[in-house]
Parts: C-alpha cells; sequence; structure tokens
C-alpha cells in the first residue's frame, strides 16, 4: 500500500460481529481488548497527548524505505456486565516514510492530500502525534444522541508492512507499537 | 458412554480422512504464505491468518501423530496381533525418510541463504546510490539557480518595493521566472502578498515552522517536496531583513513544480533507491521468513509422512493381521470366518485365498460333523441294537482285545462288563477260570482258517448248567476312534467298549441256548408221550377188558385143563397190560415237565428223608452219609428232587446186589472253585460201577445196565436236574463203583424251562 493510497483511506466498522450469540468470540475479543489496554507498547495514549517511542529497528527499517503505517482507531466503548468491547470503530491512516531524494521524512495525513516535509524524525513523530490527538479529540467532540464512552487508540499496522518483514515482526517486540484501547 | 464416544471421536479423527484434510489446508496455506512472503502488495491480515493456521495445523498433525504413536504403543503393550509388524515397518519408513528429509531440509537452508545473498550485489548497491547522488546533485544544481534568482528577487524586493506594487511585483517575478508560486510572510507567518499560477488558489502554501527557524537564522529554506509519484516541487524561502519596529524579516517563498522529466526521474530514482534499501534491510526478515516457511512446510511435509508412514503401515500390515487373526480363529476351530478384501493386489489375493480355504474348511467341518452325527446316530442305534439283543455279542481287535461288549454278554457269562473290556483274550482266560472254557473256544474259532466258526459249549454258570452256542465272524474294516481318549469308556447304553478299533476286527455272537435245548427237548419227549399215550395207553384197557371178558365168558364153558390155560394167558395179557400201562406211565413222567413251584429247600433234611425212607433196604449196606455243615437252603421242587434221590439210592442199591461188604456214600458239599453259588450232592458206591460202552449214554432213555429195569430212571435224573439248572455226571469215585454227582444253584430260576431273560 502506497502512502498516497492510504492517506485518504478511512473505515467505519459496525458492530455487526457481535449479533449473533457467539460468546465464545465475544470472551476472546474480551480477553484481547483487555490485554491491548493494559499493554501499551511503543506509544502512550492519554486525554493530553501521545507519546511514539520508535524501536532501533523500526527507526532503522524506516531509514531504509520502509513506510511507517500508523492507524488512528476511535470506537464506542461498550460494556454489558463485565464483557467490554469497541464497537462502531472509526479509524484513520497516517503513514510515515523517508525521502531519500530531499533526505526528509514525509508524514501522510488524512487532512492532505501531499505529504509533509520533516527534517527529523522527531519532529515528524511530533506531527503525527499532534494530528492523531487533533483526530481523537475532534471525534470525543462529535454530537450524539445518547452519552458515549470513546476509547481511542493508536498503533503501527505491521500488516501493511513489506511481506517478507511482516513475519518477523508478528512475534518481535521491536515492532509491538500500540496503545491500546484507552478513553 | 463418555468414554465410547471418546474412543469414537479418537477413532474418527485418528483416521486418514482428517489428516489428508489438514496436510492439503496446511500445504495449501503455507504455499500461499511463500507466495505472499515474496509479494509486497499481499494482504497482510491474510499472512498473518495463514501463519496461524499453519501453526495451528501443525499442532494438529502432532496431536495426530501423538494419538497414533499413543494406540501403536497400546496397541504393543496389549500385544495385539499386527502391532509389532506396524512398528517395524513405521520405524523403517521413519528410518527411509528422516534422512534424506533432513538432508534436504539442511541443503535447502543453505541454497536458500546463498540465493537470497547472491540478490545482493555490491555493484548494484553502488549504482543505487550513485544514481540517488547524481539525482541530488542534478537537483541541487536546479535548487542554486532557484536560490539565486530568490536572494536576488529577495534584495530588490528589500530595497525599493513600495507596498502598491508588491503583489504585481511577486506576479512579475513569478511569471519571468515560470515559478508556480510566490509569497511573501512576515516573520510571525502572516501572508503579505502571494502570486500563484492557479488563479483559483484563494491561500498560498504556508511553510512550516521549521522554515522560519531557519530564517531566523538568516539561511534560506530549500526543500524538494513530492506532490504525487508523477509530480515533486522545490521550495525556496530567503529571508528579507528588515529593520523596523517588532519585525525581523519577511519570507520569500517561492515554489517551482519540477517538470515532468526531472519529476518522473527523480520518482524513479527515489522509488528505486527506496526499494532496494528495503530489499537490503528486509533480507535478514527475509530468509527468516523463508526459512519460517520452509520448516514450517519441511515440518509438515514430514508430520504427514510420519502420519502416512503409520497409516501405511497399518494398510500393508491390516491384511496380515486379519490373516493371522482368522488363521487364530481357525486353529481355535472357529471354521468359516471370513476377511474383508481390501485390496487388489497379492495380499487381496491371499486374503480371498484364505476365505476360499476357510469357506471349504467350514464346509468340510459341517460334512464331517453331519458324517460324525450320522455315525453316532448309526452307533447309537447299533448299541441300542446291542442293548436289546438277547444275545452275547463281542468284538476283538486284531490284537484279540476284547473291544465290545454287551449287557447280554455280561449277563450271560455271569461277569461284569468292565472286567472284560479291554482285556485280551490270554488275559480274559486267565482272568476267569469258570468261563476259560468259553474264551478258549473263542480262541479255537479265531484261529481257524475260516472267516466264520461256529461251536458249542457248556458253562456251569451263576445260574446252572449253560449251553452256550457261540458263532464268530472275521470282519476286515478300518475304524479309527477318539485317540485323545484311549480309555474304556461305557456307553450310555450299557455297552462297554474300547475307543480304539482298528484293522481286522472279530465279531463273536454267542447265545444261551440251554433253555431252548431243554424247551425242544421237552416238546420232543413230550410229544413221544403223547403218542405213546394214544396209541400205546389208549388200547391197552379195551384189551385188558377184553382179555378178562374172554375169561369170564369161557372159563366155565372150557375144560378144566383149558380153564387154567384161560386163566394163564388172561392173566398174562392183564399183567403185560399194566406192565405196559407202567411202561407208559413212567415215560410220560419222564416226558411231562415239572412245573411245581420252587421254593427253598434244606438239601440235607432232603438227603435224611429219602435215607429213612430206604432204612430197610439201607439195613445190610455200609452206609456213609457225608453232609455238609452250613448248607444253604437251595431254590428247588422237593419233590422232584426227592425222587431224583430215590432213582439214585435205588440205582445204587440195585449196583450192589450180591457185592459181599455193599457200601453206600451219600453226601453233600460247597464247592468252592466254581462260579456263583452250588451245592454238589454225590451218591457213590462200590458196585461194578457203569461199563465202558454205555458211559456217554448212561443218562439218556432206555440205556441201563441192569438186566431188568425201564431204562428211564438216569434220564428223569438227568431231566430233573437240568430243569433245576443243575447238572449231573458220572466220574471215579474212592469205593470203586459208580459215582453220580448233582451240582444244583442255590438260586435255580423260576421259569427254568422258559426264557432266561
Amino acid at each position: 500500500m502506497t502512502p498516497s493510497a492510504s492517506n485518504t483511506r478511512s473505515k467505519v466498522t459496525g458492530n455487526t460481529w457481535l449479533t449473533g450469540p457467539n460468546w465464545p468470540l465475544v470472551l476472546l475479543a474480551f480477553a484481547f481488548l483487555t490485554s491491548s489496554v493494559t499493554q501499551a507498547k511503543g506509544i502512550v495514549l492519554s486525554e493530553l497527548e501521545v507519546d511514539i517511542v520508535l524501536s532501533e529497528e523500526v527507526q532503522s527499517a524506516l531509514d531504509n524505505g520502509v513506510t511507517l503505517n500508523f492507524t488512528a482507531s476511535s470506537a464506542q466503548k461498550r460494556q454489558v456486565l463485565f464483557i467490554t468491547w469497541a464497537g462502531n470503530k472509526k479509524a484513520q491512516q497516517f503513514a510515515l516514510s523517508r525521502h531519500a531524494l530531499s533526505n526528509h521524512y514525509l508524514l501522510h495525513t488524512p487532512f492532505r492530500s501531499a505529504p509533509k516535509s520533516f527534517s527529523s524524525l522527531r519532529r515528524a513523530l511530533d506531527q503525527l502525534e499532534r494530528d492523531s490527538l487533533a483526530l481523537f479529540r475532534q471525534t470525543a467532540a462529535s454530537q450524539t444522541a445518547r452519552p458515549i464512552t470513546w476509547i481511542h487508540r493508536l498503533n503501527l499496522d505491521i500488516y501493511a508492512l513489506p511481506s517478507p518483514m511482516r513475519l518477523q515482526a508478528f512475534w518481535s517486540q521491536d515492532w509491538e507499537l500500540d496503545s491500546g484501547w484507552s478513553s | 458412554m463418555v468414554k465410547l464416544m471418546l474412543r469414537a471421536v479418537i477413532r474418527k479423527i485418528t483416521s486418514p480422512a482428517p489428516v489428508i484434510a489438514v496436510c492439503a489446508i496446511l500445504l495449501f496455506a503455507l504455499t500461499s504464505l511463500i507466495v505472499a512472503s515474496l509479494q509486497d502488495d499481499s494482504q497482510g491480515e491474510l499472512q498473518y491468518w495463514i501463519t496461524l493456521l499453519g501453526i495451528a495445523g501443525i499442532g494438529i498433525l502432532v496431536f495426530f501423530l501423538l494419538i497414533n504413536i499413543a494406540i501403536l504403543a497400546r496397541q504393543l503393550w496389549r500385544k495385539e496381533l499386527g502391532s509389532r509388524l506396524t512398528t517395524k515397518l513405521v520405524f523403517i519408513f521413519l528410518f527411509l525418510m528422516v534422512i534424506p528429509f533432513s538432508l534436504i531440509y539442511y541443503f535447502s537452508i543453505q541454497f536458500l541463504n546463498k540465493g537470497v545473498d547472491s540478490w545482493f550485489d555490491v555493484r548494484i548497491e553502488q549504482t543505487v546510490k550513485d544514481s540517488l547522488l547524481l539525482s541530488q546533485t542534478a537537483l541541487e544544481a536546479i535548487k542554486e539557480d532557484i536560490i539565486n534568482d530568490v536572494e536576488v528577487f529577495a534584495r530588490t524586493l528589500r530595497q525599493n518595493v513600495p507596498a502598491s506594487e508588491l503583489l504585481s511585483t511577486l506576479e512579475d517575478f513569478r511569471k519571468l521566472e515560470d515559478f508556480t508560486e510566490v509569497s511573501l510572510f512576515t516573520d510571525d507567518g502572516r501572508v503579505l502578498a502571494f502570486s500563484n499560477e492557479n488563479p483559483s488558489q484563494v491561500f498560498p502554501d504556508t511553510p512550516g515552522d521549521e522554515v522560519f527557524t531557519e530564517l531566523r537564522l538568516n539561511q534560506t529554506y530549500t526543500l524538494l517536496e513530492p506532490l504525487s509519484p508523477t509530480a515533486q516541487q522545490l521550495r525556496v524561502v530567503a529571508p528579507i531583513p528588515v529593520r523596523e519596529l517588532g519585525r525581523e524579516f519577511y519570507g520569500l517563498q517561492v515554489i517551482k513544480v519540477l517538470p515532468l522529466r526531472y519529476a518522473t526521474l527523480a520518482n524513479s530514482v527515489e522509488t528505486a533507491n527506496k526499494q532496494y534499501a528495503q530489499m537490503v534491510f528486509a533480507r535478514g526478515p527475509l530468509k527468516f521468513s523463508l526459512v519460517v516457511m520452509l520448516s514450517l512446510i519441511s515440518l509438515v511435509s514430514l508430520l504427514f509422512s510420519m502420519l502416512a508412514a503409520v497409516y501405511l503401515s497399518r494398510r500393508l500390515v491390516q491384511p496380515i493381521s486379519n490373516l493371522a487373526a482368522g488363521t487364530q480363529q481357525i486353529a481355535e476351530g472357529d471354521y468359516g470366518s471370513q476377511l474383508p478384501v481390501t485390496s487388489v493386489d497379492e495380499l487381496g489375493v491371499l486374503t480371498k485365498s484364505f476365505n476360499n480355504m476357510s469357506r471349504k474348511v467350514l464346509e468340510a467341518q459341517q460334512t464331517a460333523a453331519a458324517s460324525q452325527s450320522e455315525t453316532e446316530e448309526q452307533k447309537g442305534y447299533f448299541e441300542a441294537v446291542l442293548t436289546n439283543l438277547s444275545s452275547g455279542v463281542f468284538t476283538f481287535d486284531n490284537t484279540r482285545c476284547l473291544q465290545v461288549c454287551n449287557a447280554a454278554a455280561g449277563d450271560i457269562l455271569g461277569l461284569e462288563q468292565s472286567e472284560l473290556v479291554s482285556h485280551s483274550l490270554d488275559k480274559l482266560i486267565e482272568l476267569n477260570p469258570q468261563t476259560a472254557v468259553f474264551f478258549e473256544r473263542i480262541q479255537r474259532g479265531m484261529e481257524s482258517p475260516h472267516s466264520s466258526w461256529q461251536d458249542e459249549v457248556t458253562l456251569l454258570g451263576q445260574h446252572g448248567r449253560q449251553i452256550i452256542i457261540l458263532r464268530g465272524s472275521l470282519s476286515s474294516h478300518r475304524e479309527s476312534g477318539n485317540k485323545e481318549h484311549n480309555q474304556t469308556q461305557p456307553s450310555q447304553s450299557g455297552i462297554q467298549q474300547s475307543d480304539t478299533q482298528q484293522g481286522d476286527t472279530h465279531i463273536v455272537v454267542f447265545d444261551d441256548v440251554t433253555n431252548l435245548i431243554q424247551a425242544q427237548r421237552d416238546a420232543a419227549w413230550g410229544e413221544v408221550a403223547r403218542r405213546l399215550a394214544h396209541e400205546i395207553k389208549n388200547p391197552l384197557t379195551p384189551i385188558q377188558l377184553s382179555a378178562e371178558r374172554i375169561r369170564h365168558k369161557l372159563y366155565d364153558e372150557v375144560g378144566d385143563q383149558q380153564q387154567e390155560m384161560l386163566e394163564r394167558s388172561t392173566r398174562t395179557i392183564v399183567q403185560q397190560v399194566e406192565s405196559m400201562k407202567d411202561m407208559v406211565n413212567d415215560f410220560s413222567s419222564y416226558a411231562q415237565p415239572v412245573r411245581a413251584q420252587l421254593a427253598p429247600l434244606d438239601l440235607n433234611q432232603l438227603i435224611r428223608d429219602v435215607v429213612e425212607l430206604h432204612a430197610s433196604v439201607l439195613q445190610n449196606i455200609e452206609l456213609s452219609i457225608e453232609l455238609a455243615s452250613e448248607l444253604p437252603l437251595i431254590k428247588a421242587n422237593s419233590g422232584a428232587l426227592r425222587q431224583v434221590l430215590n432213582n439214585l439210592v435205588i440205582n445204587a442199591c440195585h449196583a450192589i446186589e450180591g457185592i459181599e461188604t455193599p457200601k453206600l456214600r451219600i453226601a453233600s458239599a460247597q464247592p468252592n472253585n466254581v462260579a456263583g453259588q452250588y451245592v454238589d450232592v454225590i451218591v457213590e458206591d462200590n458196585g461194578p460201577g457203569i461199563p465202558t460202552d454205555i458211559q456217554e449214554s448212561i443218562f439218556d432213555p432206555y440205556v441201563s445196565s441192569k438186566a431188568k429195569g425201564s431204562g428211564l430212571g438216569l434220564a428223569i435224573v438227568k431231566r430233573i436236574v437240568e430243569e433245576h439248572s443243575g447238572s449231573v455226571w458220572t466220574q471215579s469215585g474212592s469205593l470203586g463203583g459208580a459215582v453220580m454227582q448233582i451240582r444244583l444253584p442255590i438260586n435255580a430260576l423260576q421259569t427254568y424251562r422258559g426264557n432266561r431273560n
């Protein structure tokens, strides 16, 4: 997936997977959600800020032309008894890459068609943090008919990595950049 | 219930179909995974799930393998048929499989590493870097030109451009230099004026914070910015220092979109460089991915091969196990077991042959069982016939060992059947002296050259004298009995027989014809007596009456001389008629059987009574009476036996008439050396004895050594004794005369004249 293609992509998914009485899946989802909330790795997400710290492996990959796709997701927190899950998910994608000719980092955001250039990685990440935080705040401020608790998540999409790198990324902690669901 | 369900589930999941399905899915998944690994545009999520599927599939295969190994181990532990052969085959398959497999795996890894490394050539890498550097240099040159223009224009603006002409100046400058956009900002980012080639553009492209940071350092900011894969722009921002209150500088920004050719080439260089850098960076992960994929596929293949080895071994061994089980069943007597034919190869042919053989064995066994049943029926019938046969039946084998003895045989001989069967003829002669003559006759008959023979023997059996007729025949046949029980078996029907019959068999049938002969004799003598009475006795009375009438009528009419002659003649006629009547009566008495009931009789007392009766006659005779003490009572007709003793005493008295010192000895005794219970009565005198010429027929009617006498005395004695199932014979005695010895059974049968049975 190229950055230009991903920068306009946004998807809204409903909670149709929970329409049937598929309780084992619900329990599995609960376990998954619980673990993802409690185990934030590489990305810290709170109400006031987003902090992204890339591992050396990820930085190295970025400097070697690998595009990093971050997904900023917002969802409505839903709970029945002790089971909690994310429903009505909305996701936006950010793509971070390095432009070798200009020796700058490019950040593709959903807000503009052309990428933004940054002379350093930190600046690019700061912009990513700001943009995602703005996105979360914008979503949280949206008017709804009934009070909703929004939860947010920012994570690196390892499925969008180049194919040979995915398998290693699946079980390497260096590639675990996930804030988990946070309200 | 749960156990059964669990076993059913295990049986289902350990069958080849699920394993093949899992393996097929796994191989498809792993192949897809490898293809996906080599393609950048593949779905990452799909790859993740395919990897998980592969690992889960391997887990399932390991589970299948462990279950199969556990089942095999359990079968080995239970020593089930075929388990050891299956294990051997599995090990052989594994041995043949693992070694080449390991070699292939090792070399594949090596080739894979070498192959991936070979993709990255140092010259290519250098070329890519050089192209990047060249592109950067070329762009740098363009950039320098633009910077120069911008800086010159900036100085122009700083010196003498009034505010009212600022916008037109920017417009002119943009058009002059063919820029995309020219804009002027204050140091806090506010737009003072801008010109864009697109009139519809309302706002300029505002530079970022970092641009103003550089401007504050009085440095010109330049940046090549990609817009799209086919569009790139150069952004140049130059500071215009001013000396105004609260303002440090203005920023003049120029944006120039690179010409399409430049942009395309730059993008191509960027993309190539990016992809090559990615490849170099992903070399390690790529190797890792390929090794993992290869290992997964190898593991799946190895597991599949191991499972296939187990299933193939089972499939190969199954017919052999079936055959072994079938053979065992036949060995245990379960004939006719049919095995499933699961293949058309040699094992299938072997299984079919086994089924055919088993079917034929069953048919043969059923035929044999039917034959045996028929034989048993015939044997039962034969035994029933033998049992109900009044004749005794012996069968001897070729060793002259008694094989079959029916109840009648033991009854006739007065011996127990069990004492006879399985003994040889010599042994029977030795063990049974009282019937030795009987068995000697059989032996003689068997030694005769004829295939059939006949003989007659007289025994003193348990119930007295017996006349036995034997008929023997040689039967040549072979019959194998039950060799497992080579013992004497009493049959249900009471026939004693040995279980081994083989070779020539002598069949001896014998019968006690004592009563038959006696009956025939009685009938013959009775007929004679009847005829005598009819033919002789009946005319005697008219003769006597006629003679007396002649005397009565003529006595007074003839003279004295004739009267005397008449008197003498008629008296002679009357006397002779009386004599003939006596003779006929005696003969009738002899011929008529004794029909009196038998009753216990004290023989000693009878002897004393007879001696007392003849006391007057015996006065001048030296009489010796030797009566056995404790002589048992016998069952006899006292009147008949009294007549016997009278006849014997009278005969003895007649024999010793004229002897100087007549002696008479009467004795009773109980013999010890004979079978059964008998009493003997001996009447002995010191007369001249029995002439040699009539010794053989002394007991026949009308045979006598005396001048006077009817010749029926001893005949009547013999008849009465025989009717008591006894025997009488003569022998030499200590006194020198005749000795008459009578042997009578203690328990003579009541119906001695009839059938003993």
